[in-house]
């Protein structure tokens, strides 16, 4: 599996990670984007399997990131993020998302809402 | 709605804003704390070595901040992000910081059942002996945490 973590934060991105690794998920490789211009720079290049994007971001924040990318690719797109209002959430959904992960999570909340990803 | 916060709301906010902080740094952080003591202030002076703050507006007008000695908030850092202290970069520790006070606002905003509740993104200063004030016209609650040898203070404006 190669995944595409989208996030302004760098500590954010790290946590993920740490995160997906506790999970248990085989992971091949993670690449990271630090907003969601540079997540379609990278989606333009390369091949992911799934997607964990931040919601609030400079350039490009996540809702315009998923409408972006749902023009070209079908990669299930889940949002990692404080939003977690049932409006936002749906918002989300309506604009191509495929789930949400509300901040903070355990590795046990990323294993019950990726596992699917993975299986 | 906007503008000050109606005392009947203050009172679920600062709830709010303490069981977030505890639910973030015990589910991230790994990091016992315990709550110590709450103090009312007329200002909103945030003093210590590692500091985050995040504007609120919209339903509610405010501040929110933490700060906390240099060791303990690399110290909680370094837990979050499954890195050593010694492999963090001082970039590493305000972003953490600033991730942290988004984290806590956050919850916050999900825990107190008020909607239209905005938060600006967070800023974060690491130094020796910050001490940062923001005119206000709110008093400010003072919520200080015993994080293991060390306090972190909360600090709620509304």
């Amino acid at each position: 599996m190669r995944i595409l973590i989208v996030d302004d934060s760098s500590v954010m991105r790290k946590i993920v990670t740490r995160g997906l690794r506790q999970a248990g998920f085989a992971i091949d490789e993670i690449l990271e984007a630090g907003d969601g211009q540079q997540g379609l720079e990278v989606l333009s290049n390369q091949t992911v399997d799934l997607i964990l994007s931040d919601w609030n971001m400079p350039n490009m924040d996540g809702l315009t990131f998923v409408r972006e990318a749902r023009k070209t690719i079908q990669t299930p797109i889940v949002m990692v993020t404080t939003e977690g209002g049932e409006g936002k959430v749906n918002e989300a959904i309506a604009s191509g998302a495929n789930g949400h992960i509300k901040k903070p999570f355990t590795p046990d909340t990323l294993k019950d809402t990726l596992g699917k990803y993975f299986a | 709605m906007s503008g000050p916060v109606p005392p009947e709301q203050q009172e679920p906010l600062a709830e709010a804003l303490k069981t977030s902080l505890l639910d973030v740094l015990e589910t991230m952080a790994w990091s016992a704390v315990k709550l110590s003591r709450e103090e009312q202030h007329s200002n909103f002076m945030v003093r210590g070595e590692a500091c985050g703050v995040m504007r609120v507006h919209g339903a509610v007008t405010g501040l929110i901040g933490l700060a906390t000695s240099q060791y303990t908030g690399k110290e909680l850092v370094s837990r979050i992000v499954g890195l050593s202290t010694d492999m963090l970069q001082p970039e590493d520790i305000t972003d953490g910081l600033a991730e942290l006070a988004n984290l806590i606002g956050g919850g916050m905003k999900a825990k107190a059942g008020i909607s239209g509740i905005h938060l600006d993104p967070p800023m974060a200063m690491v130094g020796q002996g910050i001490l940062a004030e923001w005119k206000t016209e709110a008093m400010t609650r003072v919520i200080t945490f015993e994080v293991g040898r060390d306090q972190l203070r909360l600090y709620a404006n509304f």
